[in-house]
């Protein structure tokens, strides 16, 4: 503005001077120049204070809007309504994000700053999102942290206070005692008549009271205090060095209140005088001993601490939520979930944080955690390490599930038939594999039970919710059903129709037998349901278990919705194969070579999973038993990078797929795999080799050349013109 | 505001009928077509232009000099600014002009990506809104790029050196910022702020939101405040040529 004034005093403006040879003189003076030079530097540092105050304001008040249709880069309209329910309940929860903030160190560094910047971007959409979810930050670091959260469970470490000063006490007591008893066995050293053998056992005993045990007492009693004074004592160590000083106290004396015993493990003779002494003393020990017992009684019936578990988990690379009454340590494994890269390559991370702190939030504001009983003919372990299903059992207890296991066929036939099933009906969720799974086939012989498929109706019957694995089977197990396919009529009446007479196969050329049909189906197209549409990017594997060329087992099979759906059922297709003739759908039990045959064979796409509904019950098919074993979620290869070995998993997209399906039977839709979201962006549609090269050489030269063509054509017209 | 638009029609005409338009518009299609061909057109994967947009200022770095370079200095160089000043306009219409002129090219040479667009949607169906948001993006970005480029045409009158000090500024704020960003050492005092500092500085974070489909009033406060600091800039070079 004020150089906008000073227009009219420009050079032009300025009133004219004669020179020495008389010429009007319109240059500008050495001190004009300066104010000019002043004014305008005065201007430059107002307009740039102007803009560096508005980008700060912009950057402190900022509005942000996403305006991705699937509203991708904001929180889903499920995680809004959960942070509600939050703010309904006034539970003050804190999310504190552990990865490092600082300078990225190496390569492997890189990869966490982002990751923890991508957290501290999910932490503050969280805290804007709620009143009542907040970033908790600290100063002082870590060890401020831990005060806090050991501050939180302040009330867990009472006992230990509480036992630390009962010693101190406890410890004057039987000192005290120790001292008279080191005195009376003095004093029975020095009475006549006793053999040198027996005044050496009283010298003995007399400084073992007098020496060692005092000594014992005072030390222990020196690190209880020193705990009770500490601000971070380790009080398991603490209570274990407790717990083992009274026990050595109590042996010593208990020792002594058994004479006889003395006297038989001593191999010594005792004499009168010392036995007349010991019992006369018994019931003061015995009343020593009952006091150090009841001691070390209780400090054993003291709770582990919670706060050391959550400590421990503590990682560098973690998040933690902290709720008025639960703690939860977010590993970074939960936050990130890898997607399958090539050897040699470093993996692709899917940033799975909604999803994983949604779970901790439900953890905190809900009590109820879900029941998910695994259900199969074979009794032998399905869940627990080594069992087949243990892996996703383990994500399942992560997602706030409870998870049991269950089978009609007793594990011994002699000790009578199986147990009840530990959860069935309303509320509950039941995995029911119908094939044994590998390493279990023995339990074929005995086919499929009709208990098991009794069970299961009656457990949907009562209002519970059903999970199948299914999949193809040998003709000679088709066979022996005679006709009537188990589990067929049961999910028929929820509009799902299974054929495990075809095992969905995909050709493959191998170096050795050339085109081969395995059994494994790579899924990359997910129908739009509310399960399937957020796997939009993860890899997902349907297989079986490959015996020879052409032979296997397990073959994933074809499930799809009836054509005429029973009356108030709805069914949906939520995975099916992709359009490509590499796939198809063979008879089970085909041998032949891997080439479609159109009279017999089933052409693609092929329906492989569907949910289903009727009332308030619903069942979820997959048409494969291996789809959540560990043989595929733990499929994965080495990578190497920044010189450290890692894992990353093939097909992550099975586990996703299978917990998806778990929280819509559940009912708990609003945990449905959040984020990463679905885009409403459609697929690139496959194409021949031939077609894509030329797409992309149009893409790279096409409009280049028609630029220079264009060109051209204007040099051209305008040299006639 | 008729003389702004007369010289930026002046302008534009006079960028169409050198060689120059030309070689930037096949430079910038030949590279976007690249990013489209190997990042975007994948088929089976998801019809996302989004990288194709973020990675748009790498070459524009290059190309805005191009389009700036000859605004001004030209007019030094071959004495014609002294014409100006003598007409009505004022200076501010002068520099508006030249760079509403500058952008006019620059809305050209992003319009001409929208042929990748319409290839994607040959074969998939993108989502509208991120495409929407990149071409918003891509405009405060342009307006931001070819400011600087009008500062630089102001100082000099030899138009490889306008050229070579706007693509050493963009390349600053286009890439360097980030690095630099990143070797503040953690020791340092107020390491933390100068690194939010140049951070906001530079321009890829700014324009990534916009490719991803997030519209952020800091962005558009960023690339807006860039805009008017650089074309007042350019004003009190042109005013000073009066006294200095």
């Amino acid at each position: 503005m004020a150089a906008a004034e000073n227009k009219d005093d420009l050079p032009t403006a300025a009133p004219k001077k004669r020179g020495l040879d008389g010429q009007i003189d319109v240059s500008v003076s050495g001190r004009q120049r300066w104010l000019y030079g002043a004014n305008t530097a005065i201007l430059i540092i107002i307009v740039l204070a102007m803009v560096v105050c508005l980008d700060w304001l912009s950057v402190r008040f900022n509005y942000r809007k996403d305006l991705t249709t699937g509203g991708i880069y904001s929180l889903s309209p499920r995680t809004k309504k959960l942070l509600a329910l939050v703010d309904h309940q006034k539970k003050r929860i804190y999310l504190v994000n552990l990865y490092p903030q600082g300078q990225p160190q190496g390569r492997s560094g890189i990869t966490e700053f982002l990751q923890g910047r991508k957290v501290q971007q999910l932490i503050k959409e969280y805290s804007r999102n709620s009143s009542y979810v907040r970033e908790f930050k600290t100063t002082h670091g870590r060890k401020a942290l831990e005060e806090q959260i050991r501050s939180r469970f302040k009330g867990e470490f009472s006992p230990y206070k509480a036992a630390a000063r009962q010693f101190t006490r406890l410890a004057l007591q039987i000192k005290k005692f120790l001292a008279a008893e080191a005195a009376g066995w003095g004093r029975l050293a020095q009475q006549p008549g006793l053999t040198a053998q027996q005044q050496q056992v009283a010298l003995s005993v007399q400084s073992v009271f007098n020496g060692s045990l005092p000594r014992e007492i005072a030390r222990t009693r020196r690190h209880a205090q020193k705990a009770m004074h500490s601000t971070l004592p380790d009080w398991p160590r603490v209570s274990k060095e407790l717990s083992d000083t009274a026990n050595m106290l109590a042996s010593n004396l208990s020792a002594l209140g058994k004479p006889d015993a003395l006297e038989q493990s001593t191999n010594i003779q005792l004499g009168p005088a010392i036995t007349a002494y010991l019992k006369g003393r018994t019931a003061a020990y015995h009343k020593e001993i009952a006091l150090l017992r009841a001691y070390r009684q209780k400090i054993t019936a003291i709770k582990p601490l919670r706060a050391g578990a959550i400590l421990h988990e503590l990682t560098p690379d973690s998040l933690l939520v902290m709720g008025p009454e639960k703690l939860k340590v977010l590993p970074g494994y939960s936050l990130f979930k890898p997607r399958s890269a090539s050897l040699g390559q470093g993996p692709e991370y899917v940033f799975n944080g909604e999803q994983a702190v949604n779970s901790a939030l439900l953890g905190m504001i809900q009590k109820h955690r879900t029941k998910v009983v695994f259900v199969s003919i074979s009794p032998t372990n399905l869940i627990s390490t080594g069992g087949p299903f243990s892996r996703i059992a383990a994500q399942l207890k992560r997602s706030n599930f409870k998870v049991f296991q269950w089978s009609p066929t007793p594990v011994n036939p002699q000790q009578g038939p199986a147990g009840p099933p530990p959860a069935m009906g309303k509320g509950v969720i039941w995995v029911v594999v119908e094939l044994p799974p590998p390493g279990q086939e023995s339990y074929l012989a005995g086919m499929i039970n009709e208990q098991l498929e009794s069970k299961v109706r009656q457990h949907l019957a009562q209002g519970g919710n059903a999970l199948f694995l299914l999949g193809s089977m040998p003709e000679q197990l088709l066979m022996s059903f005679q006709g009537k396919l188990p589990f067929k009529g049961l999910l028929g009446g929820y509009g799902v129709r299974f054929r495990p007479t075809y095992s969905i196969v995909q050709r493959t050329q191998t170096s050795r037998h050339g085109y081969v049909a395995m059994p494994e189906v790579q899924v990359s197209t997910f129908p739009n349901t509310i399960i399937g549409r957020p796997l939009e990017s993860l890899a997902t594997l349907f297989a079986g278990q490959m015996m020879a060329p052409n032979q296997y087992l397990l073959a994933p099979t074809v499930v799809e919705p009836l054509a005429h759906l029973p009356k108030g059922t709805m069914a949906k297709v939520i995975v099916q194969t992709s359009a490509g003739v590499d796939t198809w759908g063979q008879p089970s039990g085909y041998t032949g070579p891997a080439v479609f045959q159109p009279g017999t064979d089933l052409p693609a796409p092929l329906p492989l999973a569907v949910m289903a509904q009727k009332g308030t019950t619903r069942v979820v098919a997959i048409g494969n038993v291996l789809f959540a074993s560990n043989q595929i979620l733990e499929s994965g290869q080495p990578y190497v990078t920044g010189g450290q070995l890692g894992w990353v998993y093939n097909y992550p997209g099975n586990a996703e797929l299978f917990v998806n399906a778990m929280y819509w039977l559940a009912h708990d839709s609003h945990l449905i795999a959040v984020s990463p979201r679905a885009t409403v962006a459609l697929r690139i549609a496959r194409m021949g080799s031939s077609e894509e090269t030329m797409v992309r050489l149009w893409s790279f030269i096409g409009p280049a050349c028609l630029v220079i063509v264009a060109g051209f054509v204007v040099f051209l017209v305008r040299r006639r013109v | 505001m008729s003389r702004i638009m007369a010289v930026a029609g002046r302008e534009l005409k006079s960028l169409f009928y050198s060689p120059v338009a030309y070689i930037v518009l096949v430079l910038y299609l030949l590279f976007v077509g690249l990013l489209f061909s190997m990042l975007v057109f994948i088929p089976g994967e998801l019809a996302n232009p989004q990288p194709m947009f973020a990675w748009n200022h790498l070459i524009l770095i290059f190309i805005v000099p191009f389009i700036t370079m000859s605004l001004l200095a030209e007019e030094y160089r071959s004495g014609r600014i002294e014409v100006l000043r003598t007409s009505p306009l004022a200076e501010m219409e002068i520099i508006l002009g030249k760079f509403l002129g500058a952008m006019g090219f620059y809305c050209v040479v992003i319009a001409s990506s929208v042929v990748f667009v319409l290839t994607l949607m040959a074969f998939g169906r993108p989502d509208f809104h991120p495409i929407f948001t990149s071409y918003m993006g891509l405009l405060l970005m342009g307006s931001m790029m070819v400011a600087i480029g009008v500062f630089f045409s102001a100082l000099s009158e030899h138009q490889i050196l306008a050229a070579m000090s706007t693509c050493v500024t963009l390349v600053t704020l286009g890439i360097l910022v980030g690095f630099v960003r990143q070797l503040v050492p953690t020791s340092w005092f107020a390491a933390t702020q100068i690194r939010h500092v140049l951070g906001y500085m530079a321009i890829e974070p700014h324009m990534a939101n916009f490719a991803r489909g997030v519209v952020d009033t800091q962005n558009i406060v960023y690339f807006l405040t860039g805009t008017c600091l650089f074309l007042f800039l350019t004003y009190v070079v042109l005013e000073s040529r009066r006294w200095r």
